[in-house]
């Protein structure tokens, strides 16, 4: 061989040396291979023409030109080229098995819908209870470290009370002695009419705050300033600042606002700075403006209690600690001042209270949902299943005619794909549906910061739960019909074979952890049930049904409550007698009362001497309850014994006084409350002339509290606030507007703060039970007719998979009961093993319910007994139908078929 | 007949014409196409055969030819290639770009 042979033979060896099987690699041997072809043929070629074969080989070489430069070129370009042929390749594949995969969703409708309305419902649910989590206990409060503001409730012993507002001097005594805390504010709101130029008077909400309570917040005001020692302690000029909305609504959101002199019931107030919307949040209850608490230390007294007092936290301070620490300190108060007797302090975290009693609704949803979306992706892995069985023979084929194991479980996941992301689409929807009817569980200060939406985070969520879902539910089957062994599918060897034991395993496991996840749920729509049942039935001590609240606003200004001369305040009186004149002549209504407190407002509490008994500081408080003599037949609540007021007694009679059912059993246990006497305000006795029915003041679920009723035209109330109740002779809805025409007729002066039906207000005050009860309860439903389903799916299945042997033990004289017996037993058995486990977890879960339930014990045993045999019973009635096909097997069509 | 020679790659862009008007008549591997140009130009048309490749396979990159292995007439394994549907319509743009480049020139040199 020449030299020039010899290179060739070099080269070739260099190409046979170079590792194959890369795409790429491959693309190089070819074009050494195409290009050694042509050097080789057209150096045949010219020796054929006569050249010696070394010159011919040079020739040849020479006429090519650069053989590394061409090499190097051209493999670039082939591997270009076959990157964008793999890709179109690609994609003309996925494209293919899209069409592929949805061509088999439309095959079978009733399976894909059934997948996208459980996955629809199961992404909705989650999606919004996620959103609602997100508003109520995600986002922190909008504060500095907000998680250093606490409460500093007081509590009594004698009466029970847990969370009291404080008395001005308590404030003081706390925020000079106590070490804890590294500033402390306190507030009380009330109402009060707002007045711009020229513009019409508006009733608002209007919380009276200590200098330092916004700085112990940590709110910076949107615009000027916010209050100083001489705002509350000094001569300063009254000021106010205005909430954020009321100056966006009320003043258009003008800055020139600032220093401005509007009117406060009357008074001109300058002013002083507008305060952002959250600010509002750590006072518990909506405010549109701030004014000075006008108070000093030496001014400051132990009663009323009517002060919320706010303190930040010391640094390295803990809440055990502060508490701690109250204790002590509020022990020593005891002793030095005998009015703070049996009073101890709590302290709370602003953040637990406000988000307390919804934290723990949500907390139950979720667990709800969890449960539920559990059972959804049970059920939609069984159905996927099923359908894998149908696909297996089809999976093979693919797979023997030489289709990937990636391509053919990728097809298996991207039909699950398609179909969880049509479900999370539609559970999108779902959502946003839920989340309008679930908002009202926000506490209403807290949703004026943070309405929850559905925010993109959300969004993701959803479609992550879809991919994990159809991963979850999709490869299992994918896998299951890759180790499908075609020999066995095409020989129609069904039901045998190890594959097919495996799904037989795993299908009975299925249905036993959706019985189980039903009985969970079960029982939990059980307590939450029987909760509002019980509620329900409590006798709230009025009749709720056409009846209508008005709370209005009393200025101080027009309707002067000086106390040197009570209880001679003509004004009060006088507005009363006309409101209560003027609203019975209103078309539709029979009576009006005025009250202090509409029947589901406790109001507050009052000390009080029994004539003739020594002082007890142990007696406690009663519920203070001021009313007009047509209050009882207003609200219903029922006269025991004696008389009620009568509407001849005025401000110079003797006081009259009557005390409800609890009182008198508790304070006058051998029946002797009618006659005696008792004072409460001052030295005066005032008799007992009648016993009432005990009223749910504090709510239906809440034991009502010992109280005593004083009739407001002899003791007018000194409040700004006044509540009047109608008693309507139709359906209580349409009267609102003519009622509230009725007061501004009787003085435009008086605001109207809210109007609403008793009805409304007592299903408020159920609001957090009922919303759980439904919710829980429909998802109960589903479970059970998901279980149903679930047990109807997998014995059909198992029949249909079991007719040779059927048809078999039929021709050998099986009896068809027999056959039928077996079917019903083995679908029973599956389903009794799930919920007996599912009992068991609900016991335990049943705890976190406790503080939601009324009325029954988390370890009820029938609401458990009827749990499992309602669902067992469930399941012997969705195993029926296949059980009959079972025993109608023909032995002789069945030995056919296979 | 060597002086009369042109080397077709110097004339630009004309490379790729020249490929795709050698395999108009059917598949050809790469040493043909180098023999076609030479014998239908009347071997006036000189290509440095290397050069050749680079071309062929963006041609076939772009989707304008297509490659097979198949057998030489002397029965080696060779790669054809044959114009794609867009390969014979670029052909029919490229001729017709090629008159109209050559008729200005012509006219440019007639009017000297």
């Amino acid at each position: 061989m020449s030299d020039g042979g010899g290179e060739d033979r070099v080269e070739r060896e260099r190409v046979q040396f170079r590792p194959g099987g890369s795409p790429d690699r491959e693309v190089g041997d070819e074009v050494d291979e195409e290009l050694r072809f042509h050097l080789e043929a057209r150096a045949d070629e010219l020796v054929r023409q006569g050249w010696s074969p070394e010159e011919a080989a040079r020739e040849a070489r020479r006429r090519f030109g650069d053989v590394e430069a061409v090499r190097s070129r051209s493999r670039s370009l082939r591997v270009q080229a076959a990157r964008r042929d793999r890709l179109r390749r690609g994609l003309e594949a996925f494209r293919q098995d899209l069409r592929l995969a949805a061509r088999e969703l439309v095959r079978d409708p009733a399976l894909a819908g059934l997948v996208v309305i459980t996955l629809a419902l199961g992404t909705g649910f989650a999606t919004a209870l996620f959103s609602l989590a997100d508003a109520v206990l995600l986002r922190p409060l909008p504060f500095p470290e907000p998680d250093r503001l606490v409460y500093l409730w007081q509590y009594d012993r004698a009466t029970g009370t847990v969370r009291e507002p404080a008395g001005t001097a308590d404030f003081y005594d706390f925020r000079d002695r106590a070490r804890s805390f590294a500033g402390m504010g306190m507030f009380r709101s009330r109402s009060g009419s707002l007045r711009g130029d020229g513009t019409e008077p508006r009733s608002l909400r209007v919380a009276e705050a200590h200098h330092d309570l916004l700085g112990v917040l940590g709110v910076q005001p949107l615009l000027g300033r916010g209050f100083t020692t001489e705002d509350t302690e000094g001569d300063a000029p009254a000021t106010i600042l205005l909430g954020e909305g009321v100056w966006r609504g009320l003043f258009q959101g003008d800055p020139a606002v600032l220093g401005r002199t509007v009117s406060l019931d009357g008074e001109p107030v300058e002013v002083a700075g507008v305060l952002p919307a959250g600010a509002t949040l750590a006072l518990g209850s909506a405010v549109d403006a701030w004014v000075p608490l006008r108070m000093t230390p030496a001014r400051a007294t132990r009663s009323p209690h009517d002060v919320t007092v706010v303190a930040r936290l010391a640094p390295g301070a803990t809440l055990e600690a502060a508490s701690a620490e109250m204790t002590t300190l509020a022990a020593r108060m005891e002793v030095e001042d005998p009015e703070n007797r049996n009073r101890g302090v709590r302290v709370e975290s602003v953040g637990e209270y406000l988000r307390g009693p919804t934290a723990r609704t949500v907390m139950v949803l979720q667990g709800a949902v969890a449960l539920l979306l559990l059972l959804m992706t049970l059920n939609v892995a069984h159905l996927l299943l099923s359908r894998s069985v149908a696909r297996s023979r089809e999976a093979a084929v693919h797979r023997a005619l030489g289709a990937g194991a990636v391509r053919v479980a990728g097809r298996a996941v991207l039909a699950t794909l398609l179909l969880s992301l049509a479900g999370v689409v539609a559970g999108l929807g779902v959502a946003t549906l839920l989340l309008d009817l679930l908002s009202p569980l926000v506490p209403p200060a807290m949703r004026v910061a943070a309405p929850p939406v559905l925010d993109l985070r959300v969004v993701g969520f959803g479609l992550l739960l879809a991919v994990l879902l159809a991963v979850a539910t999709g490869l299992p089957p994918a896998l299951g019909a890759l180790r499908t062994d075609l020999r066995q599918v095409l020989s129609g060897a069904r039901g045998e074979g190890g594959q097919a034991g495996v799904r037989s395993r795993a299908r009975p496991v299925l249905v036993a952890a959706q019985g189980a996840t039903a009985a969970v749920l079960l029982v939990g729509a059980a307590l939450l049930g029987t909760t509002l049942l019980n509620l329900h039935r409590v006798d709230p001590g009025f009749r709720a049904e056409g009846m209508l609240r008005l709370t209005l606003s009393v200025p101080a200004t027009r309707y002067p409550a000086d106390f040197s001369v009570f209880p001679e305040w003509p004004e009060r009186i006088g507005l009363m007698a006309e409101l209560l004149r003027r609203g019975g002549e209103v078309p539709g209504v029979e009576a009006v009362a005025l009250a202090a407190n509409h029947p589901l407002d406790a109001g507050f509490t009052n000390s009080f001497r029994i004539e003739g008994r020594p002082p007890d500081p142990d007696r406690g408080e009663m519920t203070t309850r001021m009313v007009t003599p047509d209050y009882f037949a207003v609200t219903g609540l029922r006269l025991l014994d004696g008389r009620l007021f009568r509407e001849s007694e005025g401000a110079g009679d003797p006081g009259t006084v009557l005390i409800n059912r609890t009182a008198a059993r508790r304070h006058f246990p051998e029946g002797d409350a009618l006659g005696s006497r008792i004072a409460f305000w001052g030295p005066v006795f005032r008799e007992i002339v009648g016993i009432v029915e005990d009223e749910h003041v504090h709510g239906l679920r809440a034991t009502p509290p010992p109280a005593f009723y004083v009739n407001l035209l002899q003791i007018p109330s000194a409040a700004g606030e006044l509540t009047l109740l109608a008693r309507t002779s139709g359906p209580s809805a349409g009267l609102g507007p003519p009622l509230q025409r009725m007061v501004a007729a009787v003085d435009p002066a008086l605001g109207v703060l809210e109007v609403a039906s008793m009805e409304a207000t007592v299903a408020a005050s159920l609001e957090r039970e009922r919303f759980a009860g439904t919710v829980v309860g429909i998802f109960a439903a589903m479970a059970v007719a998901l279980a149903a389903v679930g047990v109807y799916g997998v014995l059909s299945y198992s029949v249909a998979r079991r007719r040779r042997e059927l048809g078999i033990r039929l021709a050998l004289g099986a009896r068809e009961g027999q056959l039928r017996l077996g079917i019903l037993r083995q679908g029973v058995t599956w389903v009794a093993t799930g919920v007996l486990a599912g009992l068991v977890v609900a016991r335990g879960a049943g705890r976190v319910l406790e503080s939601l339930l009324f009325g029954v014990e988390p370890g009820a045993v029938w609401v458990y007994l009827s749990s499992g045999v309602l669902l067992v019973a469930v399941a012997l009635l969705a195993a029926l139908l296949p059980a009959r096909r079972a025993s109608r097997v023909d032995p002789a069509l069945s030995l056919r078929s296979e | 007949m060597t002086r009369s020679r042109v080397d077709a790659g110097s004339l630009y862009g004309t490379l790729n014409l020249l490929v795709l008007q050698a395999l108009a008549d059917g598949p050809l591997h790469g040493l043909g196409v180098a023999r076609r140009i030479q014998a239908g130009s009347r071997e006036r048309l000189q290509v440095e055969e290397g050069a050749l490749y680079p071309a062929l396979h963006r041609l076939e990159r772009d989707g304008l030819l297509e490659a097979r292995w198949g057998t030489s007439e002397n029965n080696r394994r060779a790669r054809f290639y044959t114009l794609t549907a867009r390969g014979r319509a670029e052909l029919a743009r490229e001729v017709d770009r090629w008159r109209k480049h050559a008729a200005a020139v012509e006219w440019l040199l007639e009017g000297r």
